[in-house]
C-alpha cells in the first residue's frame, strides 16, 4: 500500500530537482521578504513557482517549464496573459497620460457599464476586493448606527476579513456574530438573537476561495428575508462569483442583496475593486452632503484600470463571451466528476461555471466544515503531479478558467488527471 | 501515458499473446492485426480495469450479462465453497448434485406459468441446440414426427453453433465461407417497427406479422412445423421491441397449430427489463419454454438452462420402456455454476436489483431519448437496462449512413475514451450496463454517449459525409 506522506515527499523531491533557479531565487527572495513571499496563497511546498513569461493561456517559469494556466489568477485573469485588445486598450490608456489627480470621463463610463451590468443604483471604485468589502461593512455600519457584522464562519473576503477556522489574527476588528453557512435555522437563530446591534450579513453566493461551495436557495432567501425585516443590510461579495453570470451569481439567482462587492477581473486584469448597490446607503459618500463619510484611495480612478475595464467588460467578457466560459467550465467539472465517479476515488470537483475547485473527497460538501478535516496532502500531490505534466491550478485545487482556455485544453485536463488518480488510485479510494 | 494497475500486469505481454494465439468470437482480422485487443484485468461494481490501470464504465455489462455487477465476493466465496465441497458429478441417467437440485427448483418457482421442468446446458448456444432437440423430441413422442421445421425470424440471434447460425438470421451473421443446416428453419419477417414499411401503423405492422406466420404455417402445413424461437425483445438483432399485441397474437397462433413457443430469454431474463423474466411479466406471453443464461450466473461462470412446461414434459415422459432421451452435455448442471446461480439469485432478490433495473432503466430510457434531437440518431429504443441508439444519414428517410464511415464504432471509441463501454453492432451503439447501475451512472452513460455523438456529428460534417 502506497503511503501519502512518502508519496509527497518524492514529488516534491521531484519538483526541486527540475527547478534549480527557482530554488535559487526562492533562496535570494527569502534575504528580502518573509519567506521569500509577498502574498501567502501563493506559497506552496518545497518552494513556489516563479514565472519568468507569460502569454495566452500559458506561463514559463524561470526554469523554462511552461504551464497551461488554470489558475486564472484566482479568477481575475480572465482574459488570459496577453489578450491583445486588453494590450491595446492598456496602451492607449498609457498614451494619455498616467494618472490625473482628477476626475475624467474613463471613471464614468465604467461605472456607467459596471452599475447596470451589476444591477446596481451607485458605486464606488476601490483598489481591491479587500477594500471594496471594507468600504461595504464600514458603510452598513453608519448607515444603521449598528456596530456588529454577521460573516460566515469559513468565509473569505480579503485579507483583513478572513474567518477560516476561526476569525484571522490580522483581520480588521469588526465585532463579528459568525453565520454558519447553509444552515437556515442557526443562522437565522444568530441573527434574530443580535438583530438590535447587526448592522450587515455578509456572504459569497459561492465560496470562491473557500472551496466552490454554492449557497442553496433556501438559505439565501431566508437572509434576504430575516435582513430585510430587521434593517439589516445584506451585502453580497461578487468580487469571484459575479464572473458566474453576464449580471452576477446575484442576478442568476433572482436574489438581490442591498450592496454587493466587485473585484478580480473587472478592471480588464488591473488593480481593481467596487462597490455598490441601494442609492440611500451609496448616498452617505456623496462629497456635496455635509455629512458625507469620506473613501479615499490615490488609485481609485487610475486611468489604467477604468479604461482597460471599460474595454474589457464592453468588449471581451460579454454576456455572450460571460456564458460560453461558464458552459466551458460546466462541461470541465462534468468530465472531472465523471472521472471520480469511474475510478471510485474519493475526489470531487466543486463550483460554478468557469470556477472549480476539486477536493480529496467524496463525502457532501455543504459548508466550509465538510471540507476542514481533508487531507491537505493530496491537495498537494494533485498539484505536483498536475505541474510535473504542464498544468498550473491553485495547490487548494482552485482553478478559474481564463478565456484562453480551450475545449482541447480542457481535454487535455482530463487526460492528466486520470493519468493521476490512475496513478495515485491506491491513496485516494 | 497511463500506469500499470499495482503493477500486477504486463499491459504488452498480454495483449501480444492475445494477438499472436487467440482467435476471438467474430474476429474481424483486418483490424484485428493492427489493433488487437482491449485487455481486461478486473472488476468491480459496473467497472471493468484494463491492464493499463484505466476503467472503464462497462455499459455493456461484460456481454449482456454481469447482471449483478462484477467483483461479488459471495459469488466468488459460493463458487471456492463448492468448488472444495463438490467440484464435479455427471448429471447423465440418474445422479445429480445439490445446486443443480435446488436451483431447478429455484428455476421452476420463478418462471411463468407451468414452466417447471429444467434441462441445463453450458450456454446460450447449447440451450438453443438443447430446445430444438427437445421440441423435435416431444412432438415425436406426441406422435407428430413429421414436425421438423423450425420457425424463426430474421435479425434474430440464437448463438453460434452449427444450428443456432441456423436458426438465427442477423445480415451480419450470413458468410459465404460458413455452411448452415438445410431445409431446417424457416424465418419471418423481423418485428423491427422503426424500419416497418412507410406510412404503415404499429398495428397494422402487427397484423402484418401475424398474417405472415399464418401464410408460412398454412405454407409448409402445421404438421410439419415442431417449434417458433423468438427473443421476446430482439437484441442483438437491433434492441427490438415487438409492436403491440404481436407476441400473444403469435403465442396463440402456435397454441392453435400444436407448434411450441420457444422464448430466447437468454438477454431478457434475470433483471435486465426489470423482472426475472420478460416473457410474461413485460409481454403477456406464457411460452412453452424459456431458455436462459448470461445473467443466470451473471457471467461470473457459464452455465445455461431450458425451463420447459409440465405439459411438455407430461409428454415426453409418458411411460414407455424404450425410450431414452439421448441429449446431454458433460457439464450439465455443473455444480459450481449452480451454486453461483444460487447465490447471483439471492443476490438478485435480497437486493431487489429487478426492482433497481425498473427504476434505473426508467430513467436510462428517458436520458438517452435526450438524444432523439441530434441529426444522426434515427432511433433510440429498448426498454430499461436493453437500450440501443440507431444512427442514419437522414432522419426522414432513415437512410443509413455508408458503412465505410464505421458509425457506431467510432462513437464506440470516442465514448471508450471518455471512459464508457457501449457495443458497437452494424449501425448500433448498444446498453446493457450492470442492474446495479445508480442514477449518477446512468447520467453519465447518458451524458458520455452525448458528447460522443456531438464529436463525431462535427467530424462527419467536417468531412463532408452528412
Amino acid at each position: 500500500m502506497a503511503d501519502v506522506e512518502a508519496t509527497l515527499d518524492h514529488a516534491k523531491a521531484q519538483f526541486a530537482a527540475k527547478r534549480p533557479k527557482t530554488r535559487a531565487l526562492h533562496e535570494r527572495a527569502a534575504h528580502v521578504m518573509p519567506g521569500g513571499n509577498t502574498r501567502t496563497v501563493l506559497f506552496t511546498a518545497p518552494f513556489p513557482l516563479r514565472v519568468e513569461t507569460a502569454s495566452g493561456s500559458t506561463i514559463t517559469d524561470i526554469d523554462g517549464h511552461s504551464y497551461l494556466d488554470l489558475l486564472g489568477e484566482y479568477s481575475a485573469g480572465i482574459y488570459g496573459h496577453s489578450h491583445p485588445r486588453i494590450l491595446e486598450a492598456a496602451r492607449a490608456a498609457l498614451d494619455k497620460g498616467l494618472n490625473y489627480g482628477a476626475h475624467h470621463e474613463g471613471e464614468v463610463k465604467l461605472a456607467e457599464v459596471v452599475t447596470k451590468r451589476f444591477n446596481m443604483d451607485l458605486v464606488r471604485f476601490t483598489n481591491s476586493g479587500t477594500e471594496a468589502n471594507m468600504m461595504a461593512l464600514s458603510a452598513a455600519r453608519c448607515f444603521t448606527g449598528r456596530s456588529k457584522i454577521m460573516p460566515m464562519d469559513g468565509g473569505y473576503h480579503g485579507g483583513t476579513l478572513y474567518f477560516s477556522h476561526g476569525a484571522s489574527p490580522v483581520n480588521a476588528p469588526f465585532d463579528c456574530v459568525m453565520g454558519e453557512y447553509n444552515d437556515v435555522e442557526i443562522t437565522r437563530e444568530r441573527i434574530i438573537e443580535n438583530a438590535d446591534d447587526l448592522a450587515a450579513v455578509i456572504l459569497e453566493p459561492m465560496l470562491g476561495g473557500g472551496g466552490g461551495i454554492s449557497a442553496s436557495h433556501d438559505f439565501l432567501a431566508m437572509l434576504r428575508e430575516e435582513t430585510q425585516k430587521r434593517g439589516i443590510v445584506l451585502i453580497f461579495d461578487e468580487v469571484m462569483t459575479s464572473r458566474l453570470h453576464p449580471g452576477g451569481l446575484s442576478a442568476k439567482l433572482g436574489i438581490e442583496p442591498d450592496l454587493k462587492t466587485l473585484g478580480k477581473y473587472v478592471g480588464g486584469g488591473m488593480s481593481f475593486g467596487a462597490f455598490g448597490g441601494r442609492a440611500d446607503i451609496m448616498a452617505l459618500f456623496d462629497p456635496a452632503s455635509p455629512t458625507a463619510l469620506p473613501h479615499a484611495g490615490t488609485f481609485n480612478n487610475n486611468t489604467l484600470t477604468m479604461n482597460v475595464g471599460h474595454v474589457a467588460m464592453t468588449e471581451i467578457y460579454t454576456p455572450a463571451a460571460c456564458d460560453e466560459l461558464n458552459a466551458r467550465g460546466d462541461r470541465l467539472r462534468e468530465a472531472l466528476n465523471d472521472l471520480f465517479m469511474r475510478y471510485q476515488v474519493k475526489m470531487k470537483a466543486m463550483g460554478q461555471g468557469s470556477m472549480i475547485v476539486i477536493h480529496p473527497t467524496a463525502s457532501t460538501i455543504n459548508s466550509p466544515h465538510d471540507i476542514e478535516h481533508t487531507d491537505k496532502r493530496l491537495r498537494q500531490l494533485l498539484f505536483l503531479d498536475l505541474l510535473d505534466q504542464g498544468i498550473y491550478m491553485a495547490e487548494r485545487g482552485f482553478m478559474a478558467l481564463s478565456l484562453m482556455v480551450t475545449d482541447a485544453d480542457c481535454g487535455r485536463v482530463v487526460g492528466a488527471v486520470e493519468d493521476y488518480v490512475n496513478r495515485r488510485r491506491e491513496l485516494l479510494v | 501515458m497511463l500506469h500499470q494497475a499495482g503493477n500486477r500486469f504486463n499491459a504488452q505481454e498480454l495483449w501480444q499473446q492475445d494477438h499472436d494465439h487467440v482467435l476471438h468470437p467474430y474476429t474481424h482480422f483486418d483490424s484485428f492485426k493492427k489493433e488487437g485487443s482491449l485487455v481486461l484485468v478486473e472488476g468491480d461494481g459496473c467497472y471493468v480495469t484494463d491492464a493499463n490501470g484505466r476503467r472503464y464504465f462497462d455499459g455493456i455489462g461484460g456481454m449482456w450479462c454481469v447482471n449483478a455487477g462484477y467483483g461479488r465476493k459471495e459469488i466468488a466465496e459460493a463458487m471456492a465453497e463448492q468448488a472444495l465441497q463438490l467440484c464435479y458429478t455427471t448429471t447423465f441417467v440418474d445422479v445429480t448434485n445439490a445446486p443443480a437440485s435446488r436451483l431447478a427448483a429455484k428455476l421452476a418457482e420463478l418462471a411463468p406459468g407451468d414452466l417447471n421442468h429444467v434441462a441445463y446446458a453450458t450456454s446460450g448456444s447449447c440451450a438453443v441446440d438443447t430446445a430444438i432437440r427437445l421440441a423435435h423430441f416431444y412432438q415425436s413422442r406426441r406422435g407428430q414426427g413429421t414436425r421438423r421445421y423450425v420457425i424463426s425470424r430474421k435479425n434474430s440471434y440464437h448463438g453460434s453453433t452449427y444450428l443456432g447460425m441456423t436458426v438465427g438470421l442477423r445480415d451480419g451473421d450470413q458468410s459465404e465461407h460458413f455452411k448452415y443446416v438445410p431445409d431446417l428453419v424457416h424465418h419471418l419477417s423481423a418485428p423491427y417497427p422503426y424500419r416497418r414499411p412507410d406510412g404503415m401503423s404499429l398495428e397494422a405492422f402487427s397484423d402484418h406479422l401475424v398474417s405472415e406466420f399464418e401464410a408460412k404455417i398454412a405454407e409448409l402445413g402445421a404438421e410439419n412445423i415442431a417449434c417458433f424461437i423468438a427473443e421476446p425483445a430482439q437484441a442483438s438483432g437491433g434492441v427490438t421491441l415487438p409492436p403491440p399485441n404481436y407476441l400473444p397474437r403469435m403465442r396463440d397462433l402456435c397454441t392453435r397449430h400444436g407448434i411450441l413457443f420457444i422464448a430466447d430469454e437468454i438477454v431478457t431474463a434475470f433483471g435486465r427489463l426489470g423482472h426475472f423474466f420478460a416473457s410474461e411479466a413485460e409481454f403477456g406471453i406464457v411460452p412453452d419454454m424459456i431458455l436462459t443464461a448470461k445473467g443466470l450466473t451473471s457471467g461470473y461462470i457459464p452455465l445455461s438452462a431450458v425451463i420447459y412446461s409440465d405439459k411438455v414434459h407430461e409428454v415426453i415422459s409418458a411411460a414407455d420402456p424404450d425410450v431414452w432421451f439421448t441429449h446431454g452435455y458433460t457439464y450439465a448442471g455443473h455444480p459450481v455454476a449452480c451454486a453461483v446461480a444460487l447465490k447471483n439469485i439471492e443476490i438478485i432478490e435480497r437486493e431487489d436489483l429487478c426492482g433497481n433495473a425498473a427504476r434505473v432503466g426508467d430513467y436510462l430510457e428517458e436520458r438517452l431519448g435526450e438524444l432523439r434531437g441530434f441529426d444522426i440518431v434515427g432511433d433510440v429504443r429498448g426498454r430499461r437496462l436493453m437500450m440501443c441508439v440507431e444512427y442514419v444519414r437522414d432522419k426522414k428517410t432513415r437512410e443509413r449512413l455508408p458503412d465505410s464511415c464505421n458509425i457506431s464504432k467510432r462513437i464506440s471509441n470516442a465514448c471508450e475514451a471518455d471512459g464508457l463501454l457501449v457495443r458497437p453492432i452494424g449501425h448500433l451503439d448498444v446498453l446493457s450496463p450492470p442492474l446495479t447501475i445508480t442514477k449518477e451512472q446512468a447520467d453519465f452513460v447518458a451524458g458520455t454517449l452525448k458528447r460522443a455523438i456531438v464529436k463525431v456529428t462535427a467530424e462527419l460534417k467536417a468531412e463532408g459525409v452528412i
